[in-house]
């Protein structure tokens, strides 16, 4: 990623359900710009409830990509929501 | 730079994986992705020009600003793909400049002007149409953020799409006066549009790399023919005709026959020899002179911000 300075990540508020989401970026000599060229470039024609602006350079990501946390979680089977049914299921083949 | 192993790459491309913009890739990969962008984000500005001419011409109030959203529209195309490009290191001004230099060519269909009103909108109505076969297809990309812009794109493609066919109807229903000047458009732009996807893919070794690492989707034939499927019947139902009389469905090969577009030509074209090169080259060109103190003042406060 380039390190270029003045880039805004350009986030919306959907209408329904009220949700943020990333929509793209805009490059900029100030925030208030940002928001305008945002409005301009991304909305035209889509609706949105409100929209953001934030500076990359403020934007910190996690070190690495949720996956591994994602994959973890799905390896301790009691958080997942199949867990039950699978259990009872067990119990009830199990020769008494 | 992270070293990428080609072969592990291309395993996990061909097994549907994608690439986003900060995960490792080859270079050949990010130079082919960032190329590409930056030639659509191109053609989306000239493309841009080629209508923006016909604002104050527009005869009725709500067809200029039709015409106005669309024009709008076009440069926020570029805007899309050219924020990606900048992030992979190829800027705006260099686009432009590629361009100005001699360095990048244009499309074959912005060698051209549109030159009377009811020529524009079957000029708009081929090419928009043109433009959605590719992205339709283009949007399988693994390039994510490519992938992400034509979604952008093709959804206001579309509206462009319905606005020239709307208009291309409304002046075909006005008599066989205005039929038959939208007529001499449509023999205007049919073959350039026809000669848009490219000629056939040769087998050469850069489009069998792209396919592989689907930065390219479909060839262009098989774009060609999508298009004709899509298009000969939308304007036969206009009551046009199409000016090609080789131009015919073939039952056993399931395939549209038409006149080959003489390549040779359409290749002098696009070096700069269309009846409107060396126009749309110095409108760029002065409007880039133009517009250059906002560059430079928009510069100077994200320096100082």
């Amino acid at each position: 990623m380039s390190t270029e300075t003045g880039i805004y990540e350009v986030f919306a508020e959907t209408v329904a359900p009220r949700q943020v989401v990333h929509v793209g970026s805009v490059r900029a000599p100030n925030q208030a710009l940002a928001i305008q060229l945002a409005r301009e470039i991304y909305f035209r024609r889509e609706a949105c409830f409100r929209l953001g602006v934030v500076d990359r350079a403020h934007l910190q990501w996690s070190d690495a990509p949720e996956q591994a946390l994602t994959e973890r979680n799905a390896a301790r089977s009691y958080r997942t929501p199949a867990f039950f049914g699978r259990r009872r299921r067990r119990a009830e083949t199990r020769p008494s | 730079m992270v070293v990428v192993d080609l072969q592990a790459f291309e395993a996990q491309i061909a097994a549907g994986g994608a690439v986003d913009i900060n995960d490792p890739m080859p270079d050949e990969y990010r130079h082919q992705a960032c190329r590409i962008m930056g030639f659509q984000c191109l053609a989306e500005i000239v493309g841009g020009l080629m209508f923006a001419e016909w604002i104050p011409r527009t005869p009725s109030l709500l067809r200029k600003m039709m015409l106005t959203a669309k024009v709008q529209d076009e440069m926020g195309h570029a805007y899309y793909l050219l924020r990606t490009c900048e992030d992979m290191g190829l800027s705006r001004a260099q686009i432009i400049e590629d361009y100005l230099d001699g360095k990048s060519k244009l499309l074959n269909v912005f060698h051209y002007r549109i030159e009377t009103w009811h020529e524009w909108p079957i000029a708009a109505l081929t090419q928009n149409s043109a433009a959605l076969v590719q992205f339709k297809s283009l949007v399988k990309t693994s390039f994510l953020p490519y992938a992400r812009a034509l979604k952008r794109i093709m959804k206001e493609e579309s509206f462009h799409y319905h606005n020239a066919l709307d208009l291309t109807r409304t002046l075909c229903l006005q008599g066989p006066e205005h039929r038959r000047k939208v007529q001499e458009g449509l023999n205007k732009w049919w073959m350039p549009v026809l000669a848009y996807f490219g000629p056939p893919d040769a087998g050469s070794a850069h489009t069998h790399q792209n396919m592989r690492w689907r930065l390219k989707i479909d060839t262009n034939d098989q774009l060609r023919q999508n298009w004709l499927a899509q298009m000969v019947p939308v304007i036969q139902s206009l009551g046009l005709e199409i000016p090609d009389d080789r131009l015919r469905w073939n039952e056993e090969a399931e395939a549209w026959e038409f006149s080959e577009p003489d390549w040779a030509a359409i290749k002098h074209v696009i070096n700069g020899n269309g009846p409107a090169s060396e126009y749309w080259h110095e409108t760029v060109a002065r409007n880039y002179r133009a517009d250059g103190w906002v560059r430079e003042l928009v510069d100077r406060e994200r320096g100082a911000a």
